[in-house]
């Protein structure tokens, strides 16, 4: 399923572990950490997990799909706020939209310094908005994870 | 009660303001760069002298936690004292934290060098993996369980422990706490310090600390440390006086002189106490 995911967006691939549900980069350097005969909860980078057979990819596994792919959009401040507070990008707020430009396919989003605010499903420019079926995963999540 | 207490330790109960602060989280961003980019939103940052990548939060018109910047992992907010023990440790390859929710010395830690976290409780081991995920860390390995039952030895542990807090935590704070209380965290410190203690390898270091003013779970706990087991202490070159020697009108181990204790009327932080430990 991880793969499934990346290759959505690069045909570049990532090392990784799977433990239980939970995939990680694989990093050898770790493997001293590790307590025998005890399943951890974090071993690394966390690239996402599976839940009720669904992947669900981390921010880790997006900034690292980042450098490898140009399906992107990239938006100015006004959309970065937009976009992590739960709002639609608007049209205005958008510098570029660089890969395919075919309704359906993911698109990163990434702020102008180059940092990725999440991701969503590109659905084509309107004359008032450029949906972006925004919320498959932004940031600001963070927000509502410190609140519980 | 406290406040005769700490008077004869030569401290106060005196509530400071304190000022906010964060951390700088080094994997993302350099500490001139994050200082820049919110200054250019109109908050005033100023670097806290006794810390490297720290900054006190002068003025926000916003609240911090809720800015593109903090969402994209760039820092982390965490009082100042609670930079300090990390860097005191400053460990090499690998590291272990046997306390480590919700994350700030860990995530800290892992600046630094590989760390093995552990956290007992599965809610408080949520928050730690989420600050991790936020901030990008791919260093850190991390256990839900006790850290009484770690087997594994190590050169660099950090032994935050479990502790009473301080008044400056917490409203109410010297209503909610007793004697009894205090004491019986301090049977259990005793109980973590011993094990951290028997898990540190021969030319390793131990940092014991924790946010709380009471010598039972500091000065006393450290002198049980240094009572039971080959090890001793080594000075600490941060703000705050040195440790008690003389508790409660009797005469202690003059070597805890070398812990740090922060008193928040004279450090303006939130009270706090270190000791770093060596085998000898």
């Amino acid at each position: 399923m991880l793969e499934e995911f990346i290759k959505q967006f690069t045909t570049k691939t990532i090392e990784y572990i799977q433990i239980d549900e939970k995939f990680y980069k694989k990093n050898n350097q770790l493997k001293s950490l590790k307590i025998p005969d005890r399943t951890p909860v974090l071993f690394g980078l966390f690239l996402g997990e599976i839940k009720k057979n669904t992947f669900y990819p981390s921010f880790n596994l997006l900034d690292l799909i980042a450098q490898d792919t140009d399906e992107i959009i990239i938006v100015n401040t006004w959309g970065e706020m937009d976009f992590l507070y739960g709002k639609y990008l608007r049209k205005r707020h958008i510098i570029s939209i660089k890969g395919s430009q075919d309704k359906g396919g993911l698109k990163l989003i990434k702020n102008q310094m180059g940092e990725t605010l999440g991701y969503g499903r590109f659905l084509g420019i309107s004359d008032i908005k450029v949906k972006v079926a925004n919320h498959i995963l932004d940031r600001g999540v963070f927000l509502k994870r410190d609140k519980n | 009660m406290f406040k005769k207490k700490y008077e004869k330790m030569g401290g106060s109960l005196t509530n400071v303001h304190l000022k906010r602060c964060i951390r700088v989280n080094t994997h993302k961003i350099k500490p001139s760069d994050l200082k820049k980019r919110l200054e250019q939103k109109g908050v005033k940052l100023t670097k806290i002298p006794f810390v490297n990548h720290g900054f006190y939060i002068e003025n926000s018109r916003f609240n911090l936690v809720s800015c593109p910047e903090y969402l994209l992992g760039l820092f982390y907010i965490q009082d100042a004292a609670s930079q300090i023990p990390a860097e005191i440790l400053h460990p090499k390859k690998t590291v272990l934290d046997g306390f480590a929710a919700p994350g700030g010395k860990t995530t800290q830690l892992a600046q630094y060098a590989d760390v093995l976290a552990l956290e007992n409780n599965p809610l408080r081991m949520k928050k730690l993996l989420h600050n991790v995920e936020r901030l990008g860390i791919g260093n850190i390995v991390a256990y839900t369980m006790d850290f009484m039952d770690l087997t594994t030895s190590f050169n660099y542990i950090l032994c935050d422990v479990p502790c009473s807090g301080n008044y400056m935590l917490e409203s109410g704070w010297t209503k909610k706490n007793t004697q009894e209380r205090i004491n019986e965290r301090s049977r259990l410190q005793k109980q973590y310090l011993s094990h951290a203690i028997s898990l540190l390898k021969d030319d390793g270091a131990l940092l014991y600390c924790t946010c709380s003013l009471e010598p039972e779970e500091d000065e006393l706990v450290i002198e049980h440390a240094l009572h039971h087991h080959s090890v001793c202490l080594e000075p600490i070159d941060t703000i705050g006086d040195e440790g008690l020697t003389t508790i409660f009108g009797q005469k202690h181990d003059p070597s805890l002189k070398h812990c740090r204790r922060l008193w928040p009327a004279k450090t303006h932080t939130i009270g706090f106490f270190m000791a770093r430990l060596r085998k000898c």
